[in-house]
């Protein structure tokens, strides 16, 4: 996992597990906050689908990591990797030389056996989760189709699907967050 | 792992990959087929519990995992609790009654290399099953965008995301298990 994070040009130091603890539920609420008003303010949560999906992505290139080479923690597989590499030659062009100087080195993103065995763990976690949730998806769906029961109104299909996407999302970024939040304390780099 | 499942009473020895190759193959050909089927008996309208149950079987006779029985030791490393009654008629007529664990626990309990390899196993069972949330994407994109392109299908955009949602929990409840049938090799004889 790497020790600082960078947003916008600045670096933020994230060694106390007590801060990366803070951005993980920052991140939630934010996310939360945004798929409660995509829900209330549009027709049809289809409409939504690609902005929520373009969300967690920039979630995880910005903030979190693992299924892309920026974000705090490293990635999960070794196919994850920027266009440009900073070891690498400079390139000719001038925009891709504005990527390259802020893409990062091969020792940035190497992993060794004790990550891999800590991304296994926080992806068996996770997968109980994503168990449960799908799970439930699955009772709303079939509610969906029951239709109004016992003078109840019904499970509307939009807020069934809602809650699917939300499974998505939470796919995405719960073995990061997972991660973030269990790390402890980094020592200072002597 | 175990080396043999104990089915009805009788003993399979599962020791050898290309056995256990053959029962994952068999297990996920039954459910496309018992997918396939109940589609055409009411758009599992009500008999989509039954693909739900058919996973939960797979795990308790076969599979193991998420239960004591099974080829793959219990996740969880808890040995189940032991009941030193008398099993019901019915289970003895149908040999089904739980054999008995053995004092060390060994049967159930994990050593630190099975909890890499479960570990290992769900992190490849968690890419697949996001392939398919990638899918249930793509399904309600398309049903959005490009409605026409669906019209060939015969099935309600509600319908697809209910078979999707069936598909992935029963992937949930069986991908890791398999994924460690599948790739663990021979195991040796006991001496």
């Amino acid at each position: 996992m790497k020790s600082e994070l960078k947003v916008a040009g600045f670096k933020l130091d994230m060694r106390s597990r007590r801060r990366r603890r803070v951005l993980v539920v920052v991140v939630y609420l934010v996310l939360s906050a945004i798929i409660s008003a995509a829900f209330l303010w549009a027709p049809s949560i289809l409409e939504n689908v690609t902005l929520l999906l373009i969300l967690v992505g920039l979630t995880n290139q910005l903030v979190f990591g693992g299924l892309t080479p920026r974000g705090l923690v490293r990635p999960f597989s070794s196919a994850v990797r920027p266009l440009w590499f900073r070891d690498d030659p400079p390139p000719d062009s001038v925009i891709d030389r504005w990527f390259w100087r802020r893409s990062p080195s091969r020792k940035d993103l190497q992993t060794d056996e004790r990550d891999d065995r800590r991304r296994d763990r926080a992806l068996s976690v996770s997968y109980g989760v994503l168990s449960f949730s799908t799970y439930l998806v699955w009772v709303l769906f079939a509610m969906v189709r029951m239709g109004p029961v016992f003078g109840t109104k019904g499970v509307p299909f939009d807020f069934a699907l809602l809650v699917a996407l939300a499974v998505v999302m939470l796919a995405m970024t719960l073995p990061q967050a997972i991660l973030l939040w269990t790390e402890p304390d980094m020592e200072a780099e002597g | 792992m175990r080396a043999e499942l104990v089915l009805m009473g009788r003993r399979v020895d599962m020791s050898r990959r290309e056995r256990r190759r053959a029962l994952v193959v068999g297990i996920y050909a039954v459910f496309a087929a018992l997918i396939v089927g109940l589609w055409f008996v009411d758009q599992w309208r009500s008999t989509g519990t039954y693909i739900y149950w058919a996973a939960m079987l797979a795990c308790w006779l076969f599979l193991g995992g998420y239960y004591s029985g099974g080829l793959v030791k219990p996740f969880t490393g808890k040995v189940p609790r032991r009941s030193y009654s008398t099993p019901s008629l019915l289970l003895l007529k149908l040999r089904m009654y739980p054999a008995m664990a053995a004092d060390d626990d060994h049967d159930y309990r994990n050593d630190e290399r099975e909890l890499h390899q479960r570990d290992r196993a769900h992190y490849q069972a968690y890419q697949a099953i996001a392939v398919v949330a990638v899918t249930v994407w793509v399904v309600a994109y398309v049903g959005m965008e490009k409605p026409h392109w669906m019209a060939a299908i015969p099935m309600t955009p509600f319908q697809m995301f209910y078979g999707l949602t069936l598909v992935t929990l029963m992937l949930i409840f069986t991908l890791p298990q398999c994924i460690l049938l599948w790739t663990e090799p021979d195991m040796e004889a006991e001496g």
